[in-house]
């Protein structure tokens, strides 16, 4: 029997990692897939309460669909303006954000 | 016991793989990389005896996945700069140690339900089917307005 502590350390074990790529990393594609290792981490703790949960109901289920919407809006959207602004010219270099950075 | 061993194996693999996509100077390992985490968190998925979220998981990240793939074949960022990988390492470590913390109180108590998550899916897309609708559309529409967009522009980028 798998006790909700360790899948809910390993959740944060994955926020973690996330948010110190975003913190840290200073390439584009890299900062989104350091944001989806974070979407990933919501995903596993809301199946995770859902199985464990006395009286499980359908909002575990709709929340995981929001998430996954959100994820896959986020991927192709976040593309198409990072070509949009290549395309005219401006200068995405997210290092220029340094100062916000560490 | 062999549950928990095949957890540990499998979330092993999982944050093994999340914290090398930092280490990785090509964005295609970087995405093959993401690609084993989502794999593995589909196969916590069928530990915790909720099949048809890990199918619908596997399902839905290979669209992202792909695109990424893509993404990586054609940018111009095919290695990029290494960024310092210990740096992430001690700060994951901080942020981790800081919000580990707060799950100290919850106890082994708690047993694993039986519920599957496949029982409630009908009542949920009968009970919140204007929302879930919603969040389709919009799906629908940001694609196919990105995918305009990439249309228009990409060929004054390659």
């Amino acid at each position: 029997m798998i006790p909700l502590f360790y899948i809910l350390s390993i959740c944060v074990a994955l926020v973690s990692i996330g948010i110190a790529g975003v913190a840290i990393e200073k390439n584009f594609i890299t900062l989104m897939l350091a944001i989806e290792l974070i979407f990933l981490a919501s995903t596993i703790a809301f199946v995770g309460f859902f199985s464990y949960s006395l009286a499980p109901n359908a909002s575990g289920f709709v929340g995981l669909i929001t998430v996954w919407a959100v994820a896959a809006v986020e991927i192709i959207s976040l593309i198409a303006i990072y070509i949009y602004m290549k395309a005219n010219g401006f200068d995405f270099d997210i290092a220029l954000l340094s100062k916000l950075k560490w | 016991m062999i549950e928990i061993i095949s957890f540990a194996i499998v979330s092993f693999i999982m944050l093994l793989s999340s914290i090398m996509i930092f280490y990785q100077r090509s964005i295609m390992r970087a995405v093959i990389l993401l690609t084993i985490s989502f794999g593995s968190s589909s196969a916590i998925f069928f530990i915790l005896n909720q099949n048809f979220v890990a199918l619908l998981q596997l399902f839905i990240f290979v669209g992202g996945m792909s695109t990424y793939l893509i993404i990586s074949v054609f940018s111009e960022y095919k290695k990029i700069n290494q960024v310092d990988f210990v740096k992430i390492c001690i700060v994951a470590a901080v942020i981790f140690s800081a919000v580990f913390l707060s799950l100290i109180g919850i106890t082994n108590n708690n047993t694993l339900q039986s519920t599957n998550m496949s029982t409630f899916f009908a009542y949920a897309f009968e009970s919140y089917f204007p929302l879930i609708y919603l969040a389709i559309v919009m799906l629908f529409l940001t694609s196919i307005g990105s995918i305009l967009i990439i249309r228009k522009y990409v060929k004054l980028m390659i």
